[in-house]
């Protein structure tokens, strides 16, 4: 028992060293003529605006749930006042950011995983190559590129609308206005809360994109592997994703000490 | 190695294409295994300036393997691969890349992106290699699919399309960049006698203007018709290798049984 | 393809926009677009104030603090740097008084500058301010379990004074020992009081030491604070009897023993540890008043009716916010031309009849005033609203000043409020021109008092003319 969970965890170490590498390269590669920018545009496009309406839906509803919770938790100290800048800093410095990255991975994630998966199976990715064109940078770079630079911006809608949301149930429940109601929801958010944890989403995005990447570019046995590339990518990036976030987190409170 | 030369020589007017310094491709010695099997086994040959070449073989003999290689798809466990007498196996990306622009290739299952039009398809390569106008990119994509008979499915999307149609498309995208190499992975594999004998033309009209052709086929008669040389690979070992008539007098009862066949599989 | 760059395009901007948006939301609340001048003050407690705390002047989001310099000594202050809004500079005079405040429940610690007064000059950049050491509940906390240990030991030792002392004077009168024994369930009862609220005391404390739980129970419980002001009271009530007491036992006594007899001492004796009592119970008023200050108790004091009459507009207090059903104003209106006369150097000062009327109206209110709060309302009729304004507040704080000093009362109780022109009801309608002495007047408390002092004056009396 303890062997195998060793010898799991190896594996899980080589795969993650194996990633990490495919990260690296794309990484080098993202730096080096010629850009596939025709492809990162068309990617963004993908990644960010076709995400853009379940991510504003997904932050809206969090907005209203979260500012329930905090109605609920500050009401007994009286301090209903302070709803606004709970939910606001709640979203901004780790339910938005979280939210939206396992949220993208779930949809791109799988998306990329599945796409490039089949690519691979039905030899369009040698069919890329055997035009000339390098696949790895067509195909994998642009995509690592589109998930880095949509996932700060996702994660920006995704605090917005869940602003609004929480705005929303807040005025109904007291009627509060919307200027008061956003000069208390950034009554206490200083920039160290908002910088650093919405870029910190930035390597989200890079774990995506690489993961799905990956697992799309080895998939193997046909259409089966398609499926279990797709879940797989899901499944991983949002572990790492997970543990990625517990050391920014520190790495952010090392950096920025809280106030 | 001396049945090469005869090869070439039989083909004065294709020689004459050929820049005199060797073959268009060469296998020196390529091995090649999947896990525990064994899919090329110390495989030689040479393919000269404007032949038609033709692989041969049962399902699972390495034959598709054989042509990714010449492409630099796949690199060999041992041995070298020339195109153009640079060694493939040993360029830098960017090199290859340049190789590879020379050459054309049509997969076994076409491979067409299916994300993009059928046009798209075989305009893809002249917008990644070319800087020419749109409308030209346009103009040669639609002469190129009209030469495989598929004008009508320009802007058709790729699932659209029968086994047969894609297989055209793909062979039409191959064809984009006037290729110095064309390497074909059956051709007519999946297509009605009458578009296979016009697909068969329309190589024949492309060797005849001076490009190297390497096809994979099952099909016989469309092998005779095309190919100047043919070679049959067994179990990873080329077993026989010559001309149509050559094999036909083969010693070995497998080739001969398989160039006896009217169609392939 | 080109729909899909427009779509990424958006995507992009409309991202970008909404970030900057939040970017310039926080800069603005931190004031980084205003114009801004630096300012200092002085704590030697910090009360948890940080840098990028923020800095409210009047009660208006004013700026930041951007640096806390650490004394050289424990003998120093803390200086702290903060940088204000420019166009909110005029407000800040050299009088001005910074203090560290918390905003609700969880709430950021941050430091309210107050408006200094018309006269001060305008505090210069770079200038310093003073500041007011923060109140920390847990020091209040801390001094009213002392305090009302105290009060429990004191009480017990009046009580077993008392005890002696009644068996001592029972030997040399019977009218002496009668008035003992009147007085003696009083004492009891305090010490009995005084002993339970110290227990209540410790427990809260201990309860908000564990955990939010208590707090909360001692933010809506009023027991503690019942239970303080009936010692208080009753204390009080004990005090005069036993004065009354002992000068009749001294009188007694006197016929009875000459100078050195036992009895002198015991009595000396008595007066001090009532003395002490006294003393105890003025502290427990101060730990009370300074409870008000502290937001987790305001709303409590609120709503028992306490309010800092500077955390009152005059549009509230017209609106009588200072009344509730129990409590009702009882006011006595003096006109300026019998109060005020003008002095040599412009400014207006009492007259020698002003200070008698204001005499004669106080007399009225002895009986209630440890207990009520008075506020002086000033009124002024002429000139612009702005003039009005000024003179009503000059006018208050001179009246304010002069019974402070006459009768010697709490300043925590006594407060003083500028209402310009408009008065309520006055006698010449809805204006006024002078001042109007207001007590606060607990119905409840009326009834104890059986018969007012000076006769002619009605019990309750809601509006009184003394004078024109």
């Amino acid at each position: 028992m303890v062997e195998r969970t060793g010898l799991a965890i190896l594996a899980f170490l080589g795969w993650v060293g194996e990633v990490s590498l495919f990260g690296l390269r794309a990484m080098r590669e993202a730096f080096r003529p010629p850009f596939e920018f025709a492809e990162i545009t068309r990617q963004l496009y993908e990644v960010g605006w076709r995400s853009a309406p379940l991510i504003a839906t997904s932050g809206f509803s969090i907005g209203v749930v979260l500012s329930m919770h905090t109605r609920a938790s500050l009401e007994r100290f009286g301090a209903e006042a302070m709803i606004p800048a709970g939910l606001t800093i709640a979203l901004i410095r780790e339910t938005g950011p979280l939210v939206t990255a396992l949220l993208v991975s779930g949809r791109v994630g799988a998306g990329i995983g599945a796409e490039l998966g089949a690519m691979k199976v039905t030899e369009q990715i040698d069919a890329l190559e055997a035009v000339a064109v390098d696949s790895f940078k067509y195909l994998a770079v642009t995509r690592i590129i589109a998930c880095i630079l949509a996932l700060p911006i996702l994660t920006t809608i995704t605090n917005v609308c869940g602003i609004l949301g929480g705005y929303l149930a807040e005025t109904s429940i007291s009627g509060m206005s919307l200027e008061l109601y956003f000069s208390r929801a950034f009554a206490v958010v200083e920039f160290s809360d908002l910088i650093p944890s919405t870029l910190k989403t930035m390597v989200f995005g890079m774990i995506i994109g690489t993961v799905a990447c990956y697992l799309g570019f080895t998939t193997t046995q046909g259409t089966e592997g398609v499926g279990r590339t797709s879940t797989r990518s899901v499944v991983m990036s949002s572990i790492l994703i997970i543990l990625a976030n517990v050391v920014l987190v520190r790495l952010i409170f090392f950096l920025f000490p809280p106030v | 190695m001396n049945h090469l030369r005869q090869g070439s020589d039989a083909h004065v007017d294709a020689a004459a294409h050929s820049d005199g310094d060797g073959p268009a491709i060469r296998l020196e010695g390529v091995s090649k295994s999947f896990a525990d099997l064994k899919v090329l086994d110390d495989v030689t040959l040479d393919v000269a300036q404007g032949t038609g070449f033709c692989l041969l073989g049962r399902s699972g003999t390495g034959k598709s393997v054989t042509l990714k290689h010449i492409m630099g798809l796949m690199m060999p466990d041992a041995g070298r691969v020339f195109v153009h007498g640079k060694n493939v196996t040993e360029l830098k990306r960017q090199e290859l890349g340049e190789v590879r622009r020379t050459m054309g290739f049509l997969f076994q299952n076409a491979a067409l992106f299916d994300s993009i039009t059928v046009g798209e398809n075989v305009a893809f390569p002249m917008r990644r290699h070319t800087d020419w106008a749109e409308e030209k990119i346009l103009d040669t994509a639609k002469a190129r699919l009209a030469d495989v008979g598929l004008t009508e499915a320009f802007d058709k999307m790729p699932g659209d399309l029968s086994g047969g149609m894609k297989k055209r498309a793909g062979l039409a995208r191959a064809m984009a960049l006037d290729p110095d190499i064309l390497l074909v992975d059956e051709p007519s594999a999946g297509l009605d006698p009458i578009t296979g004998d016009e697909i068969d033309e329309l190589l024949l009209g492309l060797k005849k203007k001076g490009t190297t052709l390497v096809m994979v086929t099952h099909n016989i008669p469309s092998a005779r018709h095309v190919a100047d040389e043919l070679a049959m690979l067994h179990e990873g070992r080329i077993i026989a290798h010559g001309t149509a008539g050559e094999l036909d007098r083969s010693d070995d009862a497998l080739v001969r049984a398989f160039m006896r066949s009217e169609s392939g599989g | 393809m080109s729909a899909k760059v427009i779509g990424a395009g958006a995507f992009v901007v409309i991202g970008a926009l909404l970030f900057t948006a939040a970017l310039f939301l926080i800069g603005e609340r931190r004031m980084l677009f205003d114009d801004r001048f630096e300012l200092y003050t002085e704590f030697a407690k910090l009360g948890q104030l940080e840098v990028g705390a923020v800095v409210r002047v009047a009660g208006m989001d004013a700026g930041e603090v951007t640096e806390v310099i650490v004394p050289a000594s424990p003998a120093d202050k803390f200086r702290v740097r903060m940088e204000v809004r420019d166009n909110l500079h005029q407000l800040v005079r050299t009088d001005s008084i910074a203090s560290v405040q918390t905003e609700g429940l969880v709430g950021g610690i941050f430091l309210s500058i107050a408006t200094g007064s018309e006269g001060a000059p305008v505090v210069p950049e770079k200038g310093t301010i003073p500041g007011r050491e923060p109140f920390v509940l847990a020091d209040v906390l801390e001094q009213a379990s002392e305090t009302f240990e105290q009060v429990a030991m004191t009480v017990d030792k009046i009580s077993g004074d008392l005890e002696t002392t009644i068996a001592r004077v029972e030997v040399a009168t019977k009218d002496a020992h009668q008035l003992f024994i009147d007085i003696t369930p009083q004492i009891k009862s305090i010490a009995e009081n005084g002993s339970r609220m110290s227990a209540d005391t410790r427990q809260v404390i201990a309860g908000i030491q564990a955990g939010e739980g208590t707090l909360g129970k001692l933010i809506k419980d009023d027991t503690l604070y019942v239970r303080a002001r009936e010692v208080a009271d009753e204390a009080q009530v004990a005090m005069a009897n036993v004065r009354q007491v002992s000068d009749e036992a001294r009188r007694a006594i006197a016929d009875f023993r000459s100078e050195d007899g036992p009895a002198k001492g015991m009595f000396a004796h008595v007066r001090v540890t009532l003395g002490q009592t006294r003393d105890v119970v003025a502290n427990m008023a101060d730990v009370t008043e300074a409870m008000k200050h502290n937001f987790l108790l305001r709303g409590f004091f609120n709503r028992r009716g306490y309010f800092d009459l500077d955390a009152i507009s005059p549009a509230q207090y017209r609106a009588g916010v200072l009344e509730n059903g129990k409590r009702k104003a009882m006011r006595i209106w003096l006109g300026s031309p019998v109060l005020f006369q003008t002095a040599a150097s412009g400014a207006e000062e009492l007259t020698d009849d002003g200070r008698a009327r204001i005499d004669a109206a106080i007399t009225t209110f002895l009986e209630h005033l440890p207990t009520s709060p008075l506020v002086i309302e000033g009124y002024a009729s002429d000139g612009s609203e702005g003039d009005r304004y000024r003179v009503s507040r000059q006018r208050a704080g001179i009246v304010r000043e002069y019974v402070l000093g006459r009768f010697g009362l709490t300043a925590n109780n006594t407060g003083y409020i500028a209402l310009a022109g408009n008065a309520v009801a006055s006698p010449s309608g809805d204006h006024w021109d002078g001042v109007a002495l207001t007590l606060f007047i607990d119905l409840e408390d009326l009834k104890f008092v059986p018969q007012p002092r000076s006769a002619g004056v009605p019990a309750v009396v809601s509006t009184k003319v003394i004078s024109k």
